[in-house]
């Protein structure tokens, strides 16, 4: 896993953060660090996911890409142009939705997205099809105020792509859509991705609900980055563990006949009076014929045996762990 | 490709396109498009309604004055008090609309409100894209943040000046009708439209000016309530800050300086006016001229429409 966070990226990264930082002012008067040297890099035509929990400084990262927040340090580049200083040369190549849909809500749909269309030079063809591709054209006339939070979601999508931007940052776009609409939405980016060459940066507190999605994560955490790979790169990367599920009752047989022959274990209840028994599985032949012989052997039989895949979520605690491990151990951070 | 795929240029909007955009947005509210229609008919309304109450008749009016003069001659010779040069004429409220010496009052009065009107139209304007969120796609699609706030500032400002100059053009003819069928046209020699015009055209600015004071007040509170309220105390109070500090150390409350701005009479510093009382020293109720009220409005105007010009370039969004 990773041990320091990685800033290399690709070569042909379209978005770069470098050691960006930015401080609020809170209500009392203490000052809030939201970026603590906040570095990652957006590959062109990619999903990307920013993942971390709330308040780990996400919005605030994809709001400076925006030129909505000065950074107090640090630089962002986009499209090859220096931020904030040439924001005016790529305004229009990015289309964004931060911290929720934003529009007016004594107007109707189809209104309120002329009215950002128009900024972008985009009429009515463009305004329809925006709806189309969100699948809200049927509510498209309905005044703003009636929609459902996951109508004003979908909405809050098609403002951002009424620009026909060439990358489109959506945060939290999850956030009050029912599971079907979730799903929608991640077929949505992919289209968006495959079909017409759009690089999405998408970001979420919520793991399950893009790592479907994304071809690269992010992991923030207290405003640094502690991820940031492709992942397919991360799981090929990552350990992938042969899991033996058998029957309660022979369970301590399974683990002498195992550990006599040096595999290391891990033991789990699982479902229905079963115990389940994790060890690592080395790529890319798992031992899972030898495990099988040996327990068949003792005549233990397992109810299941299979490879577990490296998920998101075992690349997420790891990188959170490693980063507290390494915040511990480091010496003393006198920026804090 | 299609429709959406295509870039339609990568940077941020041209002048025009913005300009455009922004008038749509700004007139699109179904609240702000009721104003817009409501006040024009508002303006007929009270333009048509001094046909109803003036009338060219003036006996019962002379009857009454007479009747009143009588009551006050007598009750002069019962307590001894000199009635000096006083007449029937004195107790005389004439019934007829006399266009040469009304209309000025009563367009004093439609551009007061249309102030008023502008005032709130302008908050709503600053304002409401903040509470709704809305700035924040703005400030995307267009980074250049003086370049939006001063568009949508002219444009309020416009806006506003345009219906007013269209309420004005309204009702000076009710005005006419009223005088032709009710009263009297009489005296509306060039002096007269001169007059009228410039007191109108002041009048235009005025509103203009309220307008852009009520939108920085927005922009720079990001609030409508937080601005609506600081507008009203600000107009009321700001004269205690202002005053004595212009040009001839005048007082700079809001009505003088409104009532200076619209008044259709030069106005004399009562230090200059030989002036003591009655109708024709209204003038000099004030003692401000009209470049006075002008100057004072800016007075007003110009430290907040710095600071919100600063609160919207200078600091973050959202
Ligand atoms: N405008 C602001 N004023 C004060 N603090 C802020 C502001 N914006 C963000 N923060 C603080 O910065 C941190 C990061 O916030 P944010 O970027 O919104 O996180 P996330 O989007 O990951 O939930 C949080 O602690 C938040 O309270
Ligand atoms: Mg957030």
């Amino acid at each position: 896993m990773t041990q320091e966070p990685e800033h290399t990226g690709p070569s042909d990264a379209l978005v770069r953060f470098d050691d960006v930082r930015k401080s609020f002012r809170t209500a009392r008067g203490r000052r809030q660090q939201a970026l603590d040297g906040f570095s990652m890099s957006i590959p062109r035509g990619s999903i990307v996911g920013l993942l971390g929990p709330n308040g780990s400084g996400k919005t605030t990262a994809l709001k400076t890409l925006l030129g909505l927040v000065r950074p107090d340090s640090g630089s962002v580049h986009a499209f090859g142009h220096a931020l904030p200083k040439d924001q005016r040369h790529v305004a229009g190549r990015m289309g964004a939705l931060i911290e929720g849909p934003a529009f007016n809500a004594s107007l109707t749909g189809e209104h309120n997205l002329r009215l950002i269309g128009e900024l972008h030079g985009a009429g009515p063809t463009e305004v329809a099809e925006a709806l189309e591709l969100v699948g809200i054209a049927q509510a498209a006339r309905r005044a703003y105020s009636g929609y459902s939070l996951g109508m004003k979601q979908r909405l809050g999508v098609a403002g951002a792509l009424i620009s026909g931007p060439e990358l489109l940052v959506l945060d939290e776009p999850m956030n009050g859509l029912d599971p079907e609409a979730v799903r929608d939405m991640r077929e949505l980016l992919k289209r968006l991705r495959d079909e017409r060459g759009m690089t999405v940066v998408v970001s979420s507190h919520i793991l399950a609900e893009v790592e479907l999605v994304c071809d690269w994560v992010t992991i923030v955490r207290n405003g640094r980055v502690i991820c940031d790979a492709g992942v397919s790169e991360l799981i090929s990367r990552g350990t992938e563990h042969l899991v033996v599920r058998v029957h309660d009752t022979v369970t301590e047989q399974a683990v002498a006949v195992l550990e006599r022959h040096g595999h290391t274990l891990t033991r789990a209840a699982g479902p229905r009076g079963t115990d389940e028994l994790r060890m690592p599985a080395p790529r890319p032949h798992p031992h899972a014929p030898e495990v099988l012989r040996l327990l068949t052997a003792q005549n233990v039989y397992p109810r299941e045996l299979l490879v577990e895949s490296v998920s998101l979520e075992d690349i997420y605690v790891a990188a959170v762990r490693a980063a507290d491990a390494a915040a511990e151990d480091g010496p003393f951070d006198e920026r804090r | 490709m299609n429709a959406v795929d295509q870039v339609r240029g990568f940077g941020a909007p041209p002048w025009r396109r913005l300009v455009r955009a922004e008038r749509h947005r700004l007139t699109a509210p179904p609240a702000v498009r009721r104003v817009a229609a409501g006040l024009p008919l508002l303006v007929l309304a009270f333009g048509l309604s001094k046909l109803f109450t003036h009338s060219p008749d003036t006996g019962p009016a002379l009857r009454e004055a007479d009747a009143r003069y009588q009551e006050f001659i007598e009750q002069a010779a019962r307590t001894g008090m000199p009635t000096g040069s006083i007449g029937p004429d004195s107790f005389f409220d004439d019934p007829r609309y006399l266009m040469e010496s009304l209309s000025f009052g009563d367009l004093r009065t439609v551009l007061l409100g249309l102030g008023a009107a502008a005032t709130v139209f302008g908050i709503v304007s600053g304002g409401a894209d903040w509470a709704s969120r809305v700035m924040l796609t703005l400030t995307a699609a267009e980074p250049g943040r003086a370049r939006l706030f001063l568009t949508r500032g002219v444009l309020v400002g416009g806006l506003s000046m345009a219906a007013t100059a269209l309420c004005g053009l309204l009702l000076v003819p009710c005005l006419l009708l009223a005088a032709h069928l009710r009263g009297s046209t009489g005296g509306l020699d060039s002096a007269y439209w001169a007059v009228l015009v410039s007191q109108f055209l002041r009048g235009i600015v005025l509103v203009g000016l309220l307008a852009l004071l009520g939108y920085s007040l927005a922009v720079l509170t990001r609030h409508v309530p937080a601005a609506l309220a600081i507008a009203f105390l600000y107009l009321a109070g700001a004269g205690r800050v202002f005053g004595g500090r212009g040009p001839r150390l005048a007082e700079y409350d809001m009505d003088g300086l409104t009532f200076a701005v619209l008044n259709e009479k030069p106005v004399v510093p009562m230090a200059e006016s030989d002036c003591i009382s009655g109708p024709g020293c209204a003038a000099t109720h004030v003692d401000l001229t009209a470049f006075d009220g002008f100057t004072g409005i800016l007075l007003y105007l110009l430290p907040v429409l710095v600071l919100a010009l600063w609160r919207s370039t200078r600091t973050d969004v959202g």
